[in-house]
């Protein structure tokens, strides 16, 4: 008994009970390996992170994803959430019981794994701010990039020992945003903003009219309706993963 | 060779053989437990237990509870059974034997059979599970892994016992979350099992709080410290008596428990008073020694 001996075995298993998943993006289904005891623990450990725990959840799911994904191909943010419920019924079955203690509901994987999740996407969107030369591209930002901007804002986030719910849904917001300019246009100047540091994208982002920012958020806020309808609105935390 | 005592632990099921508890091993965990350094305090137990035990693999085996319990017994012969306990009241105070304690543990947990739900199967892979080893835990992570006991895949056998915690941390990377689940309600069962067991009985009368035997929280080792807390200038003044006024070598006091040092300062004063009576006429005043 040695513990590569234990571990090539594991893997052996691992390796026979891989599940498909279908990618909305990629259009096609791709292999990940089932979830592991480590990793359910860090998505259930996120649940002790107070007013931080949205966004440690979502970071641990990323690089969950990242770490059982088995073969090549770039996923989206948006692919995210036909992941995270296939690899939750792989794992420990269909039936999700959250009991939030005002009520306890049920729901049904197989029910919601069998819809589609489809979203228009175009390679980059632009959005023009009416009577000016000022256009902002968008893209779906990619998992690679949302966890590493996630580790920037939780590192932010965690300096301030004394930080208020208020401060870090502001904060949520501009990130989010971050994540999906692409670039800028100011008449014939145009910006990358992916070659940018994460500081300097805020900057930018904060210097935005309101108007350009509103009209990102309703994008953004297309692809979360979206994603709330298939879901049937199933919360997103550490309770779908604690049976 | 060593004196040994004997105890049948309830949990390893078989009998473990230690030494005894000294006023050298007295003196280490005074300081830890005068400087609060609760993680120093428990690595000092567990080396204690490994040394007294001398059987590296048996030792390994050993149970939280099992662990708990030996160094029960240790106390009890080293520093005697009896422990007081306050009440509501600055009067009421209650004594409490540590003995009677050991002995309602050890029958209530042979009782129970803890290994009726703790061994599960997914796809090939085998886990059986046991309670905490670690007589102090930091938190859920070491917890986690501190239940896993052992696992068969393919004809490959390990005890996760002989790990370390790397070791262990690299395998619960590769075993199916399946587990996870599993490990969570054996935990629950286990816990809800042996909350049923009284560390101190509740004595309404007394105004004494019951405490219920919690494996998964550190209760143990926090009443451990409790049971073991003393004076360290006591000692100290122990030893200078034992060493300057009975001229005891310092190598042969601090292997002494220290309830065979105090009957020794005990059998002092009996004779200090005893010559002091039969010479009342000469008004000779000899130091007595008080403890």
């Amino acid at each position: 008994m040695s513990i590569s001996g234990i571990l090539s075995k594991l893997k052996d298993v691992s390796d026979a009970s891989l599940v498909d998943i279908f990618i909305p993006s990629l259009g096609k289904p791709v292999k990940f390996k089932q979830l592991t005891v480590k990793q359910q623990k860090d998505l259930m450990k996120t649940a002790l992170d107070g007013i931080l725990s949205p966004l440690t959840f979502i970071n641990t799911i990323n690089n969950i994803i990242l770490e059982n994904k088995m073969e090549e191909g770039e996923l989206l943010t948006t692919d995210r959430f036909p992941i995270i419920l296939e690899l939750r019924r792989s794992s420990f079955g269909s039936e999700v019981i959250i009991d939030d203690k005002i009520e306890t509901k049920t729901y049904n994987l197989d029910e919601i794994l069998k819809r589609e999740l489809v979203f228009d996407y175009k390679s980059v969107i632009n959005l023009e701010l009416d009577g000016t030369e000022l256009v902002v591209s968008l893209e779906v930002p990619s998992i690679k990039n949302d966890v590493s901007i996630n580790g920037i804002h939780l590192t932010e986030l965690r300096k301030d020992k004394n930080i208020e719910v208020s401060d870090t849904i502001g904060s949520l917001f501009v990130y989010e945003i971050v994540k999906f300019v692409k670039g800028i246009r100011i008449g014939s100047e145009t910006i990358d903003l992916t070659k940018e540091t994460v500081p300097d994208r805020i900057k930018v982002i904060e210097n935005l009219p309101t108007a350009l920012n509103n009209s990102i958020l309703d994008y953004i806020k297309s692809f979360r309706t979206k994603e709330s309808e298939y879901s049937s609105e199933i919360p997103l935390d550490a309770r779908l993963f604690s049976k | 060779m060593e004196f040994t005592s004997k105890l049948e632990l309830p949990v390893y099921r078989g009998d473990v053989r230690f030494t005894s508890f000294n006023i050298g091993n007295y003196f280490d965990v005074l300081k830890y437990i005068i400087n609060n350094d609760d993680i120093g305090l428990s690595v000092y137990f567990e080396e204690l237990l490994k040394y007294s035990i001398s059987d590296l693999t048996l030792y390994k085996k050993l149970t939280n509870v099992d662990k708990f319990l030996i160094l029960l017994d240790m106390r009890i012969y080293a520093l005697g059974d009896f422990i007081q306990l306050k009440g509501n009241t600055k009067e009421s105070v209650v004594k409490i034997s540590l003995t009677n304690i050991k002995n309602n543990i050890i029958k209530k947990l042979k009782n129970y059979d803890l290994f009726q739900f703790n061994k599960f199967e997914y796809n090939g892979i085998v886990v059986t599970l046991n309670l905490p080893k670690k007589l102090y835990i930091t938190d859920s992570d070491e917890l986690w892994l501190d239940v896993l006991d052992t696992l068969e895949v393919g004809g490959e056998f390990m005890d996760f016992n002989q790990l370390s915690d790397a070791d262990k941390t690299v395998i619960e990377q590769n075993l199916p979350a399946n587990f996870g689940s599993d490990i969570v309600s054996f935990v629950n069962i286990s816990q809800y099992k042996t909350h049923s067991i009284d560390l101190i009985k509740e004595m309404t009368g007394a105004g004494v709080k019951g405490i219920p035997l919690n494996l998964y929280d550190n209760t143990i080792f926090s009443f451990l410290k409790s049971i073991f807390s003393d004076s360290l200038a006591g000692l100290y003044e122990l030893e200078y008596a034992m060493t300057t006024k009975l001229n005891v070598e310092y190598g042969r006091f601090i292997k002494m428990t220290p309830l065979e040092a105090r009957m020794f300062i005990n059998f002092y004063n009996k004779e200090q008073k005893e010559l002091e009576e039969s010479n009342n006429s000469n008004k000779s005043k000899v130091p007595s020694i008080k403890r």
